[in-house]
Order: structure tokens, then C-alpha cells, then sequence
């Protein structure tokens, strides 16, 4: 499965609110970080963060062999941890069912492990969320441990699982890999 | 006014939280890695079809809200192997506990002796409920459109396929018909029993059988009794069906069971 990434651009916005069309979908998607309904300037905010030189914020779109957006993520990085947070992941809505979502997850492991200095990467997700938890565990992502009722919601709290990926763990997962 | 149903859906809740507390989805996924692949739940059921008899879903429960103890002290796996032997397609194995008496340690028991295919039968309210149902080696898993919201319903069906399982998603009337009708299923079951009242009428199934759609099967559920009930509800193009409690209280199950695959 051919997928690559492309720096997500303005034109872009419209459409990526679209996949998220109600509180719960936001949430779900980006944690509470972002407010409903989602704000251009938030996400605009993101692709200027990504536009310098060795950016701590990077915001992609996930592309397939031909030219179809099939998804977006983002990543963000801290020198002091030598760590990368991976965010924000989702499928488009249309390409959904598509066995996308552990190559995408896996293409960001490898865009953050590009750099030579990050030592872990972890990331964040509601832990009713068993497509995602599955496709975060076929790339290789470990569980780590539960925020609980981390997020009201609708009378009730998500729980957060929290999971990572250590460099050397990525080495050995993807000598597995190529060893099949 | 609260319904059986509501109250069900209740102590699911907190039987969820717990759960969360013990597991975690990671942990099932990593178990589910570990165990044979699904059994064909639909595939059995187009075979039996296609070979001209009627494809029996054979339920395992001891004991109901609407019937009280079934079959007190019987042993699950004995009743399991006499519906195999009798000629059941698959089987329905009830695991709510508080309502229905029933256990995934019961699933895992009947799992390890006989060979068809079997559904998880419970209220599925978070996925991490059908990663369970994978975990101790279900092949398909019921999604109640009564219990769940649209989305709701779609995610626990998507994670069920994700995990090679397949789904009957139930309904019990037009309006969840038409639901059903939006979500990514091709086996719906008519439920002939009203889950808020408990009460069965094989009409549910005449009134709404033509409002299933055109690329999924039908599977007429609850309050049939004997072959005549089956021959009437061939008259709707139904060739499968979930029976339960009527099976469960015969004392010549497996011949019974032969008898109603072969109602014509």
C-alpha cells in the first residue's frame, strides 16, 4: 500500500472540517485541543508552525498512490524529551474500511523517526476506540497506561489510553517487518 | 417509564467500566492475535440455505426476563453438542450474566467442544465489548440498533469486521429498519420480541420482512415454537432463524432441531 504525505495547505481546511461535523467527532478526533466547531485560525495556526525550518509542528496530508487524500495527521516535537507526539490521526471519511489506517500510522512513525534525535513517540486516544488502538498496535505501539475519565462528555467521561514507541522497538519491528 | 431494556443497558454501563478497569483494549487485541481465526457465521448459514433447508441459529441461554430459569442446573456444552448433532447452522450463545445467566466463561466451554460457528450474544454498547467477544474465540458478534445511535452502531460493526468477525444487526421495527438499511451489514434480524414489553408475534416478522434490503438476509428472531411457525414465516422468504427458549425446553432437542431445518 503506496501512501505518502503532503504538507496540508489552506485550500485544504474546508474539507478537512467536514469530516467532523459534530462535538463528539472533534473530540474523538483531536482531544480537546481543539474547540467545536473547529476554528480556521486554529488550523491555520498549524500549517504557518510547519512552514519554517525544522518545525515543531508539522500538519500532513495522507496521500495514496493516485493522488487521492486518504487521510491527515500531524506531529509535534520536543527537543528537551526527544520526543514526538503523534496527533490528530484520522481516515477520510470516504476511504474509511479501506485497511488504511496502520500503513498511515505507520508512515508517521517512520517521518518521525527521520529524526535522528527523537528516541520515543507517543500518542493519545479515547479507549472506546478500537479501530484506532488497533491499528496503533499492528505499527508497532505499545500500551503505556489509562488517563481515566480524562473527558466529560454527554453526562460521562472517556478514558484515555496512553501508548508509545521507542526507537529501539521501531528497529527491531521494522527488521521483523522486512524479515516477512 | 423505565423498560427491562433501559435497565439492561444500565448495568452494562458499569459492567464496562469495570471491565476497562481490568483490560484494555490493547490487551484483547494482543489476546485475539493469539487465537484461531473466525469461523464463516453468515458463510454457514448461506450453505445450509442454499441446500435447500432452513439455517438454524440455536441459542444457548438459561434463563430470560420474559421466561425466568430455562433450564435450571443443564450444562451448556451438552445442550450445544445436541443442536451440532440436531443440525444447527450456528450457534447463539447468550453472555450477559444479571438478565440472562449467561457467561463468556460459558462461550469459552462450548467454544473448545463444537465446531460451528458461534455469535456473541450481549448489549453492545462500546467496542471494546466486541474485542472481548473476539478474544474468547466468537465469530460473530449481535448489534442491537435499539441499544446504539448510528454511529454507535456503525463503529461496533466496523471493529467487529476489522476483527474478521461477522454481525447480525438486529431491529424490531420500520424505523430501525431503515437505520439498519444505512449501516455496512448484509445479515439484519427481525426480532419478533418487543425488548421493552417482552412480548413475542411472529407478525413483527410478516409486517417487516419485505423492508429488508435487497443485499442482505434475513433472520426471523425469537418466539418460534415448532415447524408450522417455520413454514409460516417461509411464506415471507425467511430462511433463517434465531430460536431459543423453545429449543432449549425440548427434552429431544437434536431431533427437534432436525425437524425444523427440514420445515418446508
Amino acid at each position: 500500500m503506496s501512501l505518502c504525505l503532503r504538507r496540508f495547505t489552506k485550500p485544504e481546511i474546508a474539507g478537512l472540517k467536514a469530516w467532523f461535523p459534530t462535538e463528539e467527532d472533534v473530540l474523538l478526533w483531536a482531544g480537546a485541543s481543539l474547540s467545536y466547531p473547529v476554528r480556521d485560525r486554529d488550523i491555520k495556526a498549524l500549517i504557518k508552525a510547519h512552514s519554517v525550518a525544522e518545525p515543531v509542528q508539522e500538519i500532513w496530508t495522507v496521500i495514496a498512490g493516485n493522488e487521492t487524500c486518504i487521510g491527515h495527521l500531524q506531529i509535534a516535537y520536543n527537543h528537551r524529551l526527544h520526543q514526538a507526539t503523534l496527533g490528530r490521526v484520522a481516515i477520510a471519511p470516504d476511504q474509511r474500511g479501506k485497511g488504511y489506517a496502520t500503513a498511515l500510522v505507520q508512515l508517521a512513525v517512520i517521518k518521525a523517526f527521520e529524526r535522528n534525535w527523537i528516541n520515543r513517540i507517543e500518542l493519545r486516544v479515547y479507549d472506546h476506540n478500537a479501530r484506532a488502538i488497533s491499528a496503533y498496535l499492528q505499527a508497532g505501539f505499545v500500551y503505556e497506561g489509562k488517563r481515566r475519565q480524562s473527558t466529560p462528555i454527554n453526562q460521562t467521561y472517556w478514558n484515555t489510553d496512553v501508548m508509545s514507541i521507542l526507537r529501539s522497538e521501531y528497529q527491531g519491528f521494522d527488521k521483523r517487518t522486512e524479515g516477512e | 417509564m423505565t423498560t427491562i431494556l433501559d435497565k439492561i443497558i444500565a448495568y452494562k454501563r458499569d459492567e464496562i467500566a469495570t471491565l476497562k478497569r481490568e483490560t484494555t483494549i490493547s490487551a484483547l487485541l494482543n489476546q485475539c492475535a493469539d487465537i484461531a481465526q473466525p469461523l464463516g457465521f453468515e458463510q454457514a448459514l448461506i450453505q445450509q440455505v442454499s441446500g435447500g433447508n432452513n439455517a438454524l441459529i440455536c441459542e444457548i441461554k438459561r434463563k430470560s426476563p420474559s421466561a425466568g430459569e430455562i433450564l435450571p442446573g443443564a450444562n451448556p456444552t451438552d445442550i450445544a453438542l445436541e443442536y451440532q448433532a440436531g443440525g444447527a447452522a450456528c450457534l447463539s450463545v447468550l453472555t450477559d450474566g444479571p438478565s440472562f445467566g449467561g457467561s463468556l466463561a460459558d462461550f469459552r466451554a462450548i467454544r473448545q467442544k463444537v465446531d460451528l460457528p458461534m455469535l456473541r450474544k450481549d448489549f453492545m454498547i462500546d467496542p471494546i465489548q466486541v474485542v472481548e467477544a473476539r478474544a474468547n474465540g466468537a465469530d460473530a458478534v449481535l448489534v442491537i440498533i435499539a441499544c446504539t445511535e448510528d454511529v454507535l452502531a456503525r463503529d461496533l460493526i466496523q471493529s467487529a469486521h476489522d476483527l474478521g468477525m461477522d454481525v447480525l444487526l438486529e431491529t424490531h421495527d420500520a424505523t430501525e429498519l431503515e437505520r439498519a438499511a444505512d449501516l455496512p451489514v448484509t445479515l439484519i434480524g427481525i426480532n419478533n420480541r418487543d425488548l421493552k414489553r417482552m412480548v413475542t408475534d411472529l407478525s413483527i416478522t410478516e409486517d417487516l420482512a419485505h423492508l429488508i434490503p435487497d443485499n442482505c438476509a434475513l433472520v426471523s428472531e425469537s418466539g418460534i415454537r415448532d415447524p408450522n411457525d417455520i413454514i409460516r414465516l417461509r411464506n415471507t422468504n425467511a430462511r433463517r432463524f434465531l430460536i431459543g427458549e423453545s429449543l432449549m425446553k425440548r427434552p429431544d432437542r437434536q431431533r427437534y432441531c432436525t425437524a425444523l431445518v427440514a420445515a418446508k
